[in-house]
């Protein structure tokens, strides 16, 4: 059959045309069509016959229950549509879409049939089984044949005379309309009609490529087979028609309420975005991952703290004991008692559950501050087993809870309190603390800040004189340093104290030595000692920071007064303390424990049977590990070793010289030195000096006070001074003989300081008055400097300048001597304005800042100020300043012997 | 928890300061060591500006966090310092100077 698809508007114009005319088929042919019984009759035919007469009216959609029956009681009930849907939907799609066609227009509507197609044609095909389903196979078979059949529309026409008998008629049935016609029609309906699966109102028209043409011409050469079957064999063919309508649609308005809407925003920020992506660590006490909590919350979690076994049946009298305890701190005290004591509450009540919260409420707490109002609660707890029983205990659990949150301080389990009010104070400090902190770092203020201090240019007690004298000092200074190009000479020299470092905790404690860290410059570590110091006597040890001009950062309590301290600089939080009874502690300054790393407080471990005066840290070679060496009364030069616990090496035994062999030793001089060397090195051996001098053969050991290894020089050598007034040099490596003794001074020296610019010459502050300045070849002093009237009880040189030092005095004055100008008067002096009774007994000058520090037998810590005497450490130029200082003193010495001449 | 007593009793009592408010994460005030009537006005005002802040940095940096805040005027200076659980404030007149 010719497939050839044409305009749709042309089909729709022949539709519109073959409708008319199959409608009025149809009718006809139902009249005229009588299925034969038993019989399959065809869609097309029934259809057509059926279209004519009965559009109006509504076709029943019969069912079992229903049946048709004919005026001679013939039974033309169609079968359910139901039984032959399994029929072949192709076939029947193609022609039933004819049928469509008709039966669409029957019911008046138009151009829908598509949408109906399917449903239809499985309807009208459906219906056509008279016996049900032994037809179905026959069924399938025949409407595929009658589906190919296009051109057998006689044969439809004659097999309908046969279906007669089971039509339904309604009303007269139209006159059939010549086979060929229709024939022609039908099969331009097959041909141009496509039924769209979807069910489009509009037509769907096959393209000229589409493949589907060769599966239409199948399906109607199929029909076309089927018609010429029934044709051949009418009596398996039964005329049958069905008409479904659609069910009665009624428009109807209903209104209903809008879905109930909630608006509500969220913003998100970057934060909370990156946040959410990659959750963050619950790192620092910043970031809390915790839901805030009311103060209860908080409680709810330290409960088990504040609630720990208790005794069960003491009185109220002792929880009123035990309440005076700190409110605050709970746990240490409670938890030791409930280990000492975790059995004994359930001894009384043995009924007692085992449940938790019923325990808890069995015990009673100490920490809240109404001890009877607790009590009475846990009392009526033990009154009952009911009530220990799960969930009263809960209840009364949070009773409990709620009692204790109203006694105890709200600040309880508040994460970074102490931080945050650490962190807050530091700034309220440095606020108060501005002006002065700026001097420290050696700048002016603004002059709106509350103006720049005045500075305290004290003069020296002795009178006008000494006035210009200073004035002439400062002149000379001025000179001195514009020598150098600095800029700092204009503002004069001075010192002025900025603040003073005291701990709390040491106040009844004087200060013994202090030490600059060599890292962070701006720490500074005090010791203390008792102020009537023996072996007993306890000790304390604070950190003070820039931080805190008020208040140590951290300090702790030591078991014996500490003598001395030293940072070490390879690891620059260790702290080497050396105490009054012998022992050496490091301490590991970042822990904040009180408890030391290592400790050697046993004689077995190497404890000195004496103070330890001095402990230094001391690099003995290029690439070796720092090494402690300690200094002490017992007269032994020790080295501690810090590898595997605090390991000692004694270095040397500071024996004791007479003062005649070492005076002449000290005379000696040019060529004869060695053989001067040699006999000082064998006059101190015991025999010698019994020999020379009749001195007993135990050789006494002098206790050594101070030590001091010269940067500048062998790391091998270095010198210590005893407290008979000399000073001895020592090679490590020869630890039994001295290298050379220096005597001259008359009372014991507290301090030895190499100079740290010039290698020969070094420092001595001895408790005879007076300070001396030695050349390391010489035995005797270069220069003396006579401090005061009181001992001179320590010895610092300038970091930054050559020929400037400072020193302190039991007086209570600190002074500042400068080679260069004068050798009778120190450059600047400050004495304390408030009372002479504090002794200042140890400074330090600060590395990169132009201070000082100064401790006083008062307990506190003078940071103080220079004025003038300030090099910044890039400007220092270490051979500049050491030919300033052999300059400056071999000027002395020259006028010195000027004078004596 | 008595260090944390002992610091906040330090600390009030510095030559300057004002006062200490510590306000908790709600708004309520947990301590203070100023009159009623400043600590409510502090207590009502800074903690939002210190999450104003806060958020603002976050804005800028979404790892980063506010760990300080200084407000200084002519004639006072606000510290605060916000935490997930608190708000801790302390006023000082800078100018007093501490002997």
């Amino acid at each position: 059959m010719s497939a050839k698809p044409r305009s749709s508007v042309e089909v729709l114009a022949a539709k519109q045309e073959r409708r008319t005319t199959v409608v009025s088929e149809r009718h006809a042919r139902i009249q005229r069509d009588a299925p034969p019984p038993g019989a399959l009759s065809r869609t097309s035919s029934r259809a057509s016959s059926h279209g004519g007469t009965a559009p109006p009216r509504a076709a029943t959609l019969v069912d079992a229950a229903h049946r048709v029956l004919e005026a001679d009681g013939t039974d033309r009930t169609p079968v359910s549509l139901l039984a032959s849907q399994a029929g072949p939907r192709t076939g029947q799609s193609v022609a039933g879409t004819a049928g469509m066609h008709s039966s669409g227009r029957s019911l008046g509507a138009s151009g829908h049939f598509n949408s109906q197609g399917t449903g239809f044609a499985s309807a009208l095909y459906g219906s056509y089984l008279t016996d049900g389903g032994s037809h179905a196979a026959d069924s399938t078979v025949d409407t595929e044949a009658s589906v190919s059949d296009t051109d057998s529309l006689e044969v439809s026409s004659s097999s309908a005379t046969s279906d007669d008998e089971d039509l339904i008629y309604y009303g007269e049935a139209p006159a059939p309309k010549p086979a060929a016609a229709r024939k022609e029609k039908w099969r331009r309906l097959v041909v141009t009609h496509e039924p769209d699966e979807e069910g489009s109102a509009a037509e769907s028209l096959p393209a000229d490529d589409e493949p589907d043409n060769e599966a239409i011409d199948a399906a109607n050469t199929k029909y076309q087979a089927l018609l010429q079957a029934k044709q051949e064999d009418p009596t398996r063919w039964v005329n049958a028609q069905t008409q479904t309508i659609a069910p009665y649609t009624l428009s109807v308005d209903c209104q209903c309420l809008p879905p109930a809407l909630q608006s509500s925003e969220c913003q998100a920020t970057i934060a909370d975005v990156s946040e959410s992506a990659a959750p963050s660590e619950p790192q620092q006490d910043l970031e809390a991952t915790t839901a805030p909590q009311t103060h209860q919350q908080r409680l709810e979690g330290h409960m088990p703290m504040l609630v720990g076994a208790m005794r069960p049946s003491g009185a109220d009298k002792g929880f009123g004991k035990r309440a005076s305890g700190t409110r605050g701190q709970p746990s240490t005290a409670i938890s030791r008692r409930s280990m000492i004591n975790p059995r004994q509450s359930f001894s009384n009540d043995p009924r007692r559950s085992s449940d938790n919260a019923g325990r808890r409420m069995s015990q009673r707490t100490s920490e809240v501050g109404r001890p009877s109002a607790v009590g009475r609660m846990s009392r009526r707890s033990m009154d009952g087993k009911a009530l220990a029983k799960g969930y009263a205990g809960k209840q009364q659990h949070y009773q409990l809870v709620e009692e204790v949150a109203k006694n105890t301080s709200p600040l309880v389990g508040l994460q970074g309190l102490a931080e945050a009010l650490q962190l807050v104070e530091c700034v309220v400090l440095q606020n108060a603390y501005m002006s002065r902190l700026l001097r420290y770092r050696d700048m002016r203020p603004h002059a709106q800040e509350g103006g720049a201090r005045d500075l305290i240019m004290s003069h020296p007690p002795d009178g006008p004189d000494d006035v210009e004298a200073v004035a002439q000092a400062t002149q000379d200074v001025r000179e001195a340093l514009a020598m150098e190009g600095l800029d700092k000479a204009k503002e004069g020299v001075g010192m002025e104290v900025l603040w003073r470092w005291s701990c709390a905790a040491a106040a009844a404690m004087q200060t013994q030595c202090l030490t600059w860290n060599k890292v962070k410059t701006d720490l500074l570590a005090v010791g203390y000692a008792d102020k009537n110091v023996n072996t007993k006597s306890p000790g304390h040890v604070a950190v003070f920071s820039l931080k805190s001009p008020s208040a140590p950062r951290f300090d702790f309590r030591t078991p014996s007064s500490i003598t001395s301290m030293d940072f070490s600089r390879q690891n620059p939080h260790l702290l080497g303390v050396g105490c009054f009874d012998g022992s050496i502690a490091v301490y590991d300054v970042r822990a904040r424990q009180e408890a030391p790393v290592i400790v050697a407080d046993t004689l077995a471990a190497g404890k000195h049977r004496g103070p330890v005066w001095q402990v230094k840290w001391v690099c003995l070679g290029h690439g070796w590990d720092e090494v402690l060496i300690s200094v002490s009364a017992d007269g032994r030069v020790t080295q501690w070793s810090i590898h595997k616990g605090l390991q000692h090496k004694d270095l040397a035994l500071l024996k004791r010289t007479s003062a005649r062999s070492s005076s002449a030793s000290a005379t000696l001089s040019g060529p004869g030195r060695t053989a001067a060397k040699q006999q000082s090195l064998k006059s101190t051996t015991a025999q010698q000096q019994q020999q020379q001098s009749g001195e007993p053969i135990i050789a006494r050991l002098s206790g050594g006070t101070s030590v001091d290894f010269s940067p500048l020089g062998e790391p091998s050598l270095y010198l210590v001074a005893t407290d008979d007034g000399r000073v001895h040099q020592i090679n490590t490596n020869f630890a039994d003989q001295y290298i050379r003794s220096y005597s001259g001074h008359l009372g014991p020296i507290y301090r030895v300081a190499w100079s740290p610019f010039s290698f020969p010459y070094f420092l001595t502050a001895s408790a005879d008055w007076t300070l001396k300045l030695w050349h390391e070849r010489q035995e005797t002093a270069l220069l003396t400097f006579p401090v005061g009237q009181d001992a001179v009880t320590d010895v610092a040189w300038s970091p930054a300048l050559g020929t400037i030092f400072g020193a302190t005095t039991a007086a209570g004055t600190t002074e500042i001597w400068d080679v260069a100008t004068s050798v009778t008067q120190p450059l600047c002096r400050l004495s304390d304005p408030v009372g002479g009774a504090d002794r200042t007994t140890c400074l330090s000058f600060a590395t990169e800042a132009p201070v000082l520090a100064v401790g006083t037998s008062s307990g506190e810590v003078r940071v103080v100020h220079l004025t003038g005497l300030y090099v910044d450490a890039a400007e220092v130029h270490q051979d500049v300043q050491a030919r300033h200082l052999q300059a400056a003193v071999e000027e002395n010495l020259a006028a010195t012997r000027a004078a004596a001449k | 928890m008595a260090d944390v007593e002992a610091t906040l009793q330090r600390l009030s009592n510095h030559k300057g300061v004002l006062g200490c408010v510590v306000v908790d994460k709600q708004g309520k005030v947990l301590r203070t060591t100023c009159e009623a009537a400043i600590t409510e006005q502090y207590a009502n005002l800074i903690p939002d500006l210190a999450e104003l802040a806060r958020g603002t940095v976050r804005d800028l940096d979404p790892l980063n966090d506010l760990q300080f805040l200084r407000i200084r005027s002519k004639k006072t200076e606000i510290m605060v310092a916000p935490r997930p659980d608190f708000v801790l404030m302390a006023i000082q007149d800078p100018k007093t100077v501490e002997t």
